[in-house]
């Protein structure tokens, strides 16, 4: 992989990787340490330059890399417990008050509390928007098993938004 | 064409719509506004929306795109090297310095002994040389010593007789 090829694929890649590790460690500075150190390991293992998907390993490693640092931390518990109180105030662009904004944050707590199966299949489908074959392939299930969880995880959101009254 | 987005909807909650179906049933609620009728699948939208939307700065991205001038590749060892031989190789190569090394110490060893043997030998044969001239001249000396007896008992004699 030649420098120019590094570059492209960090354009192509960064933003979203970001946003999953942030939507995991819910802080900024952290999040993009990560995404450099994804980066950095990436490129000082020339054994993965010539990997067809660098896009999803790149991916894969950066929520290894998330989960190694949440567990460094602290436990997954206190992890959830900061969670709420680290969500910038300026992160909910909706305009709906405060008021809003911290049931919002009760969604996104909720959302990390899910199991893991549940919450990488939401991560994958709405974060990454993989299809179903690629999260089935990524997940090593079936595709039925992929809308299955899908299905419940939306109508558990669902069911948080309507409990909180966000709406 | 306006799509069925009751059906749509339906179809999105029980998770069975396609990337396709979702962006166009997300690009309807914006573009007329179904906040009232659908207000989970709006803010479901909204959260999601949210959580995609934050971008990295060009800073940073060009601090990432430097990587490769700041952490040089690291040396490729090819996954076909053939690892195994070449330790059998080296293996026989310090078998081979150890058992010279072995034989070495030994050849030493047994040369200083003969050395020594030999100096010892040396020694032995030097002072036998040595106790022979010896016993020689001794065994020449004999006669004269048993004349000298002679003489000096012949010597007393003639003193006691003029004693007399």
């Amino acid at each position: 992989m030649t420098s120019k090829e590094f570059e492209t694929l960090v354009d192509e890649t960064s933003d979203s990787i970001f946003n999953v590790v942030h939507f995991m460690l819910r802080d900024d500075a952290e999040s993009r340490d990560i995404v450099q150190e994804t980066f950095i390991k990436f490129w000082e293992n020339t054994n993965l330059h010539h990997l067809e998907n660098p896009r999803g390993y790149l991916m894969k490693m950066a929520k290894n890399l998330t989960i190694d640092k949440i567990r460094r931390d602290k436990t997954k518990e206190k992890a959830v417990k900061e969670l709420a109180l680290n969500v910038d105030s300026q992160e909910f662009d909706i305009e709906k008050g405060q008021e809003d904004r911290n049931k919002m944050k009760h969604v996104i707590s909720f959302i990390n509390t899910l199991k893991e199966k549940q919450r990488e299949v939401f991560v994958l489908r709405e974060l990454e928007g993989l299809t179903y074959t690629e999260i089935s392939n990524y997940l090593e299930i079936s595709e039925s098993q992929v809308k299955v969880i899908l299905h419940r995880v939306r109508h558990a959101i669902r069911e948080q938004f309507s409990r909180t009254q966000v709406l | 064409m306006k799509p069925d987005i009751k059906q749509l909807v339906d179809k999105f909650w029980a998770g069975t719509s396609t990337l396709t179906e979702e962006q166009e049933l997300r690009h309807f609620l914006e573009d007329y506004g179904f906040e009232d009728q659908y207000p989970e699948l709006y803010a479901y939208f909204g959260l999601i929306e949210n959580e995609t939307a934050r971008k990295l700065s060009s800073a940073f991205k060009d601090q990432l795109k430097s990587i490769p001038d700041a952490k040089p590749k690291a040396k490729t060892i090819p996954l076909d090297t053939p690892v195994k031989q070449q330790s059998k190789k080296s293996f026989k190569y310090w078998f081979a310095a150890s058992l010279l090394l072995t034989s070495g110490i030994f050849t030493i060893q047994k040369l200083d002994n003969d050395q020594k043997q030999e100096e010892a030998q040396l020694a032995f044969n030097q002072a036998k040389y040595s106790l022979g001239l010896i016993s020689e001249k001794m065994n020449k000396s004999t006669p004269y010593i048993k004349q000298v007896e002679k003489f000096a008992q012949t010597q007393s004699k003639v003193k006691k007789t003029l004693k007399k």
